[in-house]
């Protein structure tokens, strides 16, 4: 190892004797990992999709407006609606608005919606 | 375009031949999850970046740990890989860098390089350690361009875009190395003759 020509010679034979890749047990790790980052990103995602239904859930409640469930159809303008029967008796309702697509045009309507989810009465505004 | 390539990855996804994809499409499938292209990733280039971190550590155990480091940052939110700023393997050569610069950091307050991992018997086996010994004395910055350029027999061109440095300088730092080595092991044999 005197010359240039024999650096090279010797730092091929150092290359050469020298392992050449990483054990098996790293790839067997590197493969757990990934299989365990992987279901943490899955875990991100349903908490990310309840965290948003959540959301919506709660600002939805803020857009419904409690009614007493003592007032008369009539007495507020709703029209009962005639697939709107219920065996649960309404107790307490919601008023949810909704905006309906006709031949004239869009049509907002307030629907009168029981606790068991079921819409009772409609009320058209427009 | 993007749809036939989503519909290419897909495809080679099912029937399991990730390996005849291209680099950035399988990226893509590391990222969305896929750990048949990860594997292809790393059986690809854990060579190159294990035997690097293993001339510039001198240690097989930081050489694996470092290796296992960069692609665990690969998959991870660590991460950024990026194919517009250069290809992958240059970019996985870079993140050994960092590691290795990090471990030889605690190394040099802990405990001395190793050079145990010449295991096959040979005639010129004290030659070897010396010259490895001597490597690992050089400063980083000229052992790193004789380990990629005279170990891994990168081209000086891919040398300079692996360390993110200029062509000249890779020439500079590679002629200086070895002059440097060849002094030292000049000189060894000059304290010990045979």
């Amino acid at each position: 190892m005197n010359d240039d020509a024999g650096l090279s010679d010797s730092l091929r034979r150092l290359r050469d004797l020298s392992p050449q890749s990483a054990s098996g047990a790293v790839e067997e790790q590197l493969r757990l990992a990934f299989r365990r980052h992987g279901r943490r990103q899955s875990s991100y995602w349903v908490a990310g999709i309840v965290l948003a239904a959540s959301l919506s859930w709660f600002c939805a409640r803020r857009v419904m407006q409690p009614v007493p469930a003592t007032h008369s159809f009539a007495e507020s303008g709703f029209v009962a609606l005639p697939y709107g029967q219920s065996d649960v008796p309404l107790e307490h309702a919601a008023i949810v608005r909704v905006e309906v697509q006709s031949a004239s045009g869009a049509v907002t309507a307030d629907l009168l919606v029981g606790q068991d989810g079921v819409a009772r009465a409609v009320r058209f505004t427009q | 375009m993007k749809r036939l390539k989503v519909v290419k990855e897909r495809k080679a996804s099912e029937k399991g031949r990730e390996h005849e994809l291209s680099e950035d499409d399988l990226v893509h499938l590391m990222r969305k999850g896929d750990e048949q292209a990860f594997l292809v990733l790393y059986r690809r280039h854990q060579g190159p970046v294990f035997r690097f971190a293993l001339h510039m550590s001198g240690s097989r155990q930081i050489a694996e740990e470092v290796t296992q480091e960069v692609f665990l940052g690969l998959f991870s939110a660590r991460g950024r890989y990026d194919a517009q700023r250069g290809s992958l393997q240059a970019y996985l050569i870079g993140v050994a860098r960092n590691y290795v610069r990090g471990h030889q950091r605690q190394q040099s307050v802990l405990a001395p390089f190793e050079v145990d991992y010449l295991a096959e018997e040979s005639p010129d086996r004290a030659d070897l350690l010396a010259l490895r010994k001597a490597l690992l004395t050089i400063q980083p910055k000229y052992r790193e361009v004789i380990v990629l350029c005279d170990l891994e027999e990168l081209s000086y061109e891919e040398a300079a875009r692996h360390l993110g440095c200029a062509l000249g300088t890779v020439r500079s730092r590679l002629h200086r190395a070895r002059a440097v080595l060849l002094r030292r092991m000049q000189g060894r044999r000059e304290s010990c003759p045979a």
